[in-house]
């Protein structure tokens, strides 16, 4: 297992996804999907369904939907930009789980066109320990994010429901994780 | 809350192995370019609405498909939000899911409503698995506690609530709808629906027939 960070800001799993770049063994590139919902720490409830992936040897493959009932916040993928491994391994089934980072741009109702990152992660079944992050920013500042909440599982923990899968690769997969991903890495 | 997930090893595995073979699906053939074989949902009503479709995937093809939004509805049936569909194809297996929140139907006078549903369904050679997620579960305004078995049947006037549903193909395909309205004459709706199997592969978040 090559786990390449643990923690929830943004900021270090770009940092360490940096220094990890060239050295750990390429994993297929594969796909990730899920949906659910969070509760922020608000007591908020937001929901979510995503998917990314490599396709056609592009890492471009996917979709955002996500709606932040606290502050009434809609989001829709208009485009997926990148999708990064962060982590990989499997279960006693021999299943692909892991982390993954989706990113793209997307409209959204309450602060116009964003830049976004998820982090997805799937540890396995039933789903209720699995994490969902998203963060949203336009001209690398942060507008929005859940990072910082306490808990990010889709249950496992508290509130929060669904189920986040990693899928093994496929032949239109051929290609690497990579591409563009303005949101992953901004100052601050 | 009520948080439940559930899986099981379809009882068709062996149909799945003889038609499927040993190592892997057959080649795409004449036989597997025919069109799938229709869900029996909606045969008695007039229109039909998918929502979230991803259109079907052949068995045995490499590939991928997507549908989603972030909200839809069928007027005066039902609405919901973050509508989510995918298949994904292999040589050998077809992994199929679907999901939608913040579910509101009404049907014939019946008020359903759930924070989350999902389905998953998944085929390999030699087998198939399904299972579904629902939180939240409420009809009429009252919690419905959710077992996770297959097929959890609830009945509502005029008709029934299948949670978890799962059913067989006559070739071993199998679809999981994650819940399942029926009301006779009135309308058919499953939510949530995922299938895999030699029929192809497909992901709806919803199908309102009425």
């Amino acid at each position: 297992m090559r786990r390449i960070w643990t923690r929830y800001a943004f900021g270090v799993a770009a940092l360490a996804l940096a220094l990890a770049s060239g050295s750990a063994a390429a994993w297929q590139c594969d796909f990730l999907t899920g949906g659910g919902f969070i509760v922020r720490d608000t007591g908020a409830k937001a929901n979510f369904g995503v998917g990314g992936g490599c396709k056609d040897g592009s890492p471009t493959w996917g979709h955002l939907e996500y709606i932040d009932h606290g502050i009434g916040l809609n989001v829709h993928w208009t485009s997926i930009t990148a999708y990064m491994e962060i982590d990989s391994s499997a279960d006693a089934n021999g299943r692909p789980t892991g982390a993954r980072f989706i990113c793209g741009t997307a409209r959204t109702n309450l602060v116009g066109d964003v830049d976004w990152v998820v982090e997805a992660r799937d540890t396995g079944e039933p789903g209720v320990d699995d994490q969902f992050i998203i963060r949203l920013t336009q001209s690398g500042v942060i507008v929005y994010t859940t990072e910082f909440d306490s808990d990010h599982t889709l249950g496992g923990s508290g509130p929060g429901g669904g189920n986040i899968q990693l899928h093994k690769p496929n032949p239109s997969t051929t290609g690497s994780f990579g591409g563009s991903c303005p949101a992953l890495f901004v100052e601050g | 809350m009520h948080h439940r997930n559930s899986s099981r090893l379809s009882s068709t595995a062996a149909v799945i192995a003889v038609l499927g073979g040993l190592w892997g699906w057959p080649a795409v053939s004449s036989a597997q370019l025919l069109p799938p074989l229709p869900v029996p949902v909606g045969t008695l009503l007039g229109v039909t609405t998918v929502l979230g479709g991803t259109g079907t995937l052949v068995a045995g093809t490499s590939g991928v498909l997507q549908a989603s939004d972030a909200t839809g509805g069928v007027p005066s049936l039902l609405t919901g939000e973050v509508l989510h569909a995918v298949t994904i194809g292999y040589p050998d297996q077809i992994d199929s899911e679907a999901s939608l929140a913040a579910l509101a139907l009404n049907v014939a006078g019946t008020s359903i409503g759930a924070d989350f549903v999902m389905s998953r369904a998944s085929a390999v050679a030699g087998g198939a698995v399904g299972g579904s997620n629902i939180d939240g579960l409420s009809i009429n305004g009252a919690p419905v506690p959710v077992t996770g078995d297959p097929n959890q049947t609830i009945g509502i006037p005029g008709g029934l609530v299948v949670l978890n549903e799962q059913q067989t193909l006559p070739d071993g395909t199998l679809v999981v709808n994650a819940l399942h309205a029926i009301v006779s004459g009135v309308a058919d709706v499953a939510v949530a629906s995922a299938t895999a199997g030699l029929s192809g592969g497909s992901a709806k978040a919803v199908q309102a027939s009425r």
